[in-house]
């Protein structure tokens, strides 16, 4: 019998992940995205639209649906609740680094934005003028796109902004401000390529469009027949969906036909697009699978439906029970899978004022970093490689050497204190 | 399949075992014999009646005191590749063995191999629960007062082992950490510089229950931290008495209690403090590298402070008012550099972006750290090339763990300058007085009409004609350097590229094309320095594939000159570069055969990238800036027979006229709206 690796074959590779606005089953579920079937849920509260997201792998966080607080909970312990973070206001949207090392909510108007580690709200960023809708970051969490009320879509670069803090005097600017949506941006896509990815904003003008962040150019405007309330991408920008207002969920071929500036999508018009008709209200959260076969939507009429893309079918219904706000799919986190798995991520509660003094109240420096040091690599192998210096075994052929030498030494004093003795101590005694 | 190959180990080890120690023929020495077994892995998957013989003859050589140091190669051998079942039945019993070999009178190395091995059975003994409670109980307590108290000969290998011991049983060796602090403290102290000591003072905070959540170990690695960060401020303002500036950052806590601070009175004073920095520094990589169960609380403020502080001051700022002292400490300036920026690249390893905020800070640290040790080559190593190579290294590490977060866009301009002034392949051109090169240039104009393939290389030629071709020439110099700073401009190019300034990119373009071309011509065996390094070479392909995939808003890709520098670039004599020019002609074939229609199209072209075959002379790149229908050339001065990217515009308006005259040109994206307008004109 030839041995097999080990797979834990039934874990799923990705999971989804969704809320609804009333809380009432739980907050939110961790789902098996092949077979429908639920393999955690987490309870208490409900999450509030575009606010729910895992931290480093281990914390599930989503802000309050009706309060100012983010609610932490650790993956594994699926009842508990673990944290309650409070915050300056009801948070609108929630994001977070990658590797979690921050965090960035939208407050109304404002963007917040936490160093993990230490807590340390570390700037507030007030470039909108009316609330934030929408914040999301690139691949590599070296920007984050903000989309608001006020038609405005913003690019922020995390260094520059994050550069600000030790020079109160400047003040963090966005790297691009995108105005040319009419009406308020409901959502935002941000393709693969870290700072030179492509971004997808959809609105309540009846439009998607597609920006380069490099250029800061307007690739692509798709006109649809009615409001856009979310959009995505698959994972090789192949296609966009946007949901719609009524119900409709289009998937638009970008490279399907002719290029145009402009696009114009409507009901009638089969060429490159395919409707997916199934909610009965508005859809407002999409997500797509990692191999960019299924498309996740959820609505307004208390239901996730998971379509298959290329032929359209809704192959399966979650019930839920109020407006779903979040659906996420993200690579199975090993904490679902096994639950003895600690959480290491070092999670400090974050705090409701800027970061000034270095000293806080209770002496202790604010600034300190606390962090997991992680283990060392190499270690092993460099002292396998040193384990005997010597290999041939000479070690007493070697020491012979040096005993030999020490030999010849002491049998030379050993002679001169014999002639000694016997000169002086030996003569004395006869005379 | 599997039978036979056993049956037959198992003949090879039982013929070769007889031989060796039973018949012991002398056809077989020892150390025939272990690399016997070692290579065909004679004593891997051997169940218990196996390996009874040799296990049984190890125990019996290891008992003897004259068979000791063989016993322990056999040994270690037996370790390396022996079965669960062995090392579970034997683990005990091996223990014992090296403890007494441990107690007993032995030569050095004996005890150092001992020690070694020690480490390698407690390594797998946490394994095992019987084996484990077993040296929880009555072995740590035995072993490590002898570990502690034995000779400096192989205090090292002692070393290793406490460290293993505190990774893998913390909580036994709690009562002897005191006792290990002040050792190891006293031989910090006493200028000792191996890496062990340095791995067991961080493991110190592991030492001993860690209580709820390892709380207690978070507090002991904060009072470490702590007491080398006051020792390194101790030290360093020590350092610093004479010339600091009062910037001198406070620190509050209590230096270490092992290390009696370094006064006036020192002998030797200055060599002493640079001793102790070094050894601080590397205690704080330790602290920062050794992995640690409980969450450490790193004061990285405090940390980057000191490396700012020590940086501050360098060798010009000693030197511009010396006194001897200052002289003395001047020449280990370099090094206190170095050791401290080591430093600040376990930081950025550790933290990574959480150091964002103070990321502007390091990139100019880093970008001073270059202008005051900047100096002209003369093709042999720099005067400060281990300074720069490391701050390019600590650049790369810095980029890489931030990726675009990085912030060197801050210093962009002089990390550019100064790594093409690295970069630049050396020429013997460099003394040329301006009267020579305008000479050299009416030589480029007048010279032969003849094909290309005939003048390869006359133009450097020509050019050092008249300059003495006797040197001492290092064909090797700076190579390190030089790949350091390629790597670092790689990164640069590939995190933060598009985010350059157009004049930026365009002169590290330029920089790339122009030492790739000049590489392509030089007469084989005679390369410019330090490019005989295949190495270096490489670095040179890949910033080149890092300039055709990044994409910026108004500089195209030099693709096609690309296409043209990597399938030269298949024919290197080496193995490395020529692979690597394989790797980036798929990626250029990618780019030039879309997988898919483009929503964006290139960069419209509005400078092309010309170069200019006219007379076969030396290459030369030149940007045609075309705006509003006026050309400008740059043109290109001749400094290190190359071209200076500060070099002045001249406008030519033969520039195009010129390229009609059978030159080649190269175009740096796809424009061919641009070309159906120079058509036009034309």
């Amino acid at each position: 019998m030839i041995g097999v690796p080990k797979f834990n074959m039934a874990a799923p590779i990705e999971v989804l992940i969704t809320s609804d606005v009333s809380g009432q089953l739980w907050n939110s579920c961790i789902w098996d995205l092949n077979s429908g079937a639920s393999l955690s849920c987490y309870k208490g509260d409900a999450t509030n639209h575009r606010s729910l997201c895992i931290l480093g792998g281990q914390y599930l966080l989503g802000a309050s649906c009706t309060k100012p607080l983010i609610n932490v909970w650790a993956l594994q312990r699926r009842e508990q609740h673990q944290l309650k973070m409070i915050c300056a206001g009801k948070v609108n949207s929630l994001t977070v680094t990658h590797d979690g090392t921050y965090c960035v909510a939208a407050v109304a108007e404002n963007i917040h934005i936490w160093q993990v580690c230490t807590g340390n709200l570390l700037v507030v960023l007030t470039r909108h003028y009316q609330a934030v809708n929408v914040i999301r970051f690139t691949d590599n969490g070296s920007h984050f796109v903000s989309g608001g009320e006020d038609n405005l879509v913003m690019v922020w670069p995390l260094a520059s902004v994050l550069t600000c803090i030790h020079n109160p005097s400047v003040k963090p600017e966005p790297l691009r401000i995108w105005s040319s949506h009419s009406l308020p941006v409901t959502d935002v896509h941000v393709g693969r390529g870290g700072a030179q990815s492509r971004v997808v904003s959809s609105s309540l003008d009846q439009t998607c469009k597609i920006w380069d962040i490099v250029s800061g150019d307007l690739l692509q405007t798709i006109l649809f027949p009615g409001s856009v309330l979310s959009v995505t991408m698959d994972a090789a920008e192949l296609r966009v969906f946007a949901g719609s207002s009524s119900g409709h969920v289009y998937c638009v071929h970008l490279y399907g036909q002719p290029i145009k500036f402009e696009r114009h999508v409507e009901d009638q018009d089969p060429e490159g697009v395919i409707c997916y008709k199934g909610h009965s209200k508005q859809v407002t959260c999409l997500c797509v699978s990692m191999d960019g076969s299924k498309l996740v939507s959820g609505s307004h009429d208390s239901s996730v439906k998971i379509w298959d893309i290329f032929s359209g079918q809704c192959i399966r219904t979650l019930p839920h029970k109020g407006h779903v706000t979040n659906t996420v799919i993200v690579p199975t986190p090993q904490a679902v899978l096994d639950p003895a798995v600690k959480p290491t991520l070092p999670l400090q509660s974050f705090k409701r004022h800027l970061v000034s003094e270095r000293r806080d109240d209770t002496g202790a420096d604010s600034r300190v970093l606390s962090l997991r040091i992680p283990s060392s690599l190499g270690r092993e192998q460099k002292f396998e490689e040193n384990l005997f210096d010597n290999q041939d075994g000479s070690v007493e052929m070697g020491t012979s050497e040096a005993s030999k030498e020490e030999l010849k030494r002491l049998k030379v004093i050993n002679r001169e204190l014999y002639t000694f003795a016997v000169d002086n101590i030996l003569n004395k005694q006869v005379t | 399949m599997a039978a036979p190959m056993e049956s037959m180990i198992e003949k090879l080890l039982n013929n070769s075992f007889q031989k060796y120690a039973v018949q012991r023929s002398g056809d077989l020495q020892l150390q025939s014999f272990v690399k016997v077994i070692e290579t065909n892995k004679l004593l891997l998957k051997r169940d218990d009646e196996g390996s009874n013989d040799i296990v049984g003859y190890i125990h019996q050589c290891l008992n003897n005191s004259k068979q000791r140091y063989e016993g322990l190669i056999l040994l270690g051998v037996l370790v390396k590749q022996s079965s669960t079942a062995i090392f579970q039945k034997n683990a005990v019993t091996w223990l014992k063995l090296l403890l007494n070999i441990l107690q007993s009178h032995c030569p050095p190395p004996v005890h150092q191999a001992c020690c070694k091995l020690l480490s390698q059975v407690i390594d797998h003994s946490d394994s095992f629960s019987d084996v484990s409670r077993e040296v929880t109980s009555t072995f740590i307590p035995q072993l490590l007062p002898l570990l502690l108290t034995c000779e400096p000969g192989c205090l090292s290998a002692a070393l290793t082992c406490v460290s293993m011991c505190i990774r893998k049983y913390p909580g036994p060796v709690g009562p002897f950490k005191a006792k290990l602090q002040t050792l190891v403290e006293q031989k910090l102290a006493n200028g000792k510089n191996y890496e062990e000591l340095y791995e067991c003072f961080a493991l110190l905070a592991s030492c001993g229950s860690g209580g709820n959540l390892g709380i207690k170990h978070t507090e002991a690695w904060s009072e470490l931290a702590e007491g080398v960060l006051a020792s390194l401020h101790e030290t360093l303002s020590c350092m610093y008495s004479d010339v600091d500036m009062g910037s001198g950052s406070s620190c509050t806590g209590k230096p270490l209690a092992g290390l009696p601070p370094i006064d006036f009175s020192h002998n030797d004073r200055v060599v002493a403090l640079f001793k102790r920095w070094c050894s601080l520094t590397k205690c704080m990589q330790a602290l920062l590298r050794e992995d640690f169960n409980a969450v450490a609380r790193v004061p990285a403020d405090d940390i980057l402070n000191i490396i700012f502080h020590c940086l501050s001051v360098n060798t010009n700022m000693l030197m511009s008012r010396p006194t001897s002292e200052r002289s003395l400490l001047a020449s280990f300036s370099q090094d206190v550099h170095i050791h401290a920026l080591y430093l600040l690249q376990q930081l950025i390893t550790l933290c990574g972006r959480n150091l964002i905020p103070q990321g502007v800070m390091i990139v100019s640290v880093l970008t001073q750290e270059l202008s005051w040790s900047h100096s002209e080559g003369d093709g042999h190593d720099q005067h400060y090339g281990c300074l720069r190579e490391v701050v390019f290294e600590t650049l790369t590490v810095w980029i890489k763990a931030l990726d675009a977060c990085s912030s060197v866009k801050s210093g962009e301009t002089t990390l550019v300058k100064e790594i093409i002034h690295d970069c630049l392949p050396y020429t013997y051109t460099l003394k040329m007085t301006s009267g020579l090169s305008t000479g050299s240039k009416t030589d480029k104009m007048t010279s032969g009409q003849g094909s290309r393939k005939g003048h390869k290389g006359k133009g450097y030629h020509e050019i050092s004609q008249g300059i003495s071709t006797q040197r001492k020439s290092q064909p090797l110099a700076n190579h390190s350097l030089v790949k350091a700073a390629l790597e670092a401009l790689y990164w640069m190019l590939t995190t933060s590229g598009w985010e350059f300034s157009q004049k930026s990119l365009q002169s590290v373009q330029e920089f790339v094309i122009r030492s790739l071309l000049a590489l392509h011509q030089a007469p084989l065996g005679s390369l410019p320095a330090p490019y005989a390094d295949p190495s270096c070479r490489r670095g040179l392909y890949r910033v080149l594939s890092a300039c055709v995939t990044s994409t910026h808003a108004n500089v195209p890709p030099p693709v096609q000159v690309a296409l043209g520098l990597f399938s030269a670039g298949l024919r290197d004599k080496h193995a490395d570069v020529s692979s690597y020019c394989m790797e980036a002609m798929r990626l250029c074939e990618v780019l030039i055969h879309h997988r898919v229609p483009c929503l964006k199209g290139p960069v419209v072209c509005e400078n092309l990238i010309q170069i200019s075959g006219q007379n076969d002379q030396e290459p030369i790149v030149s940007h045609v800036i075309n705006k509003s229908g006026n050309q400008a050339h740059i043109s290109l001065e001749t400094k290190n027979g190359y071209s200076d990217a500060s070099s002045e515009f001249t406008r030519n308006e033969e520039a195009i006229a010129g390229r009609t005259a059978g030159n080649i040109t190269y175009n740096g994206g796809f424009s061919e709206r641009e070309i159906r307008k120079e058509k036009g004109k034309e």
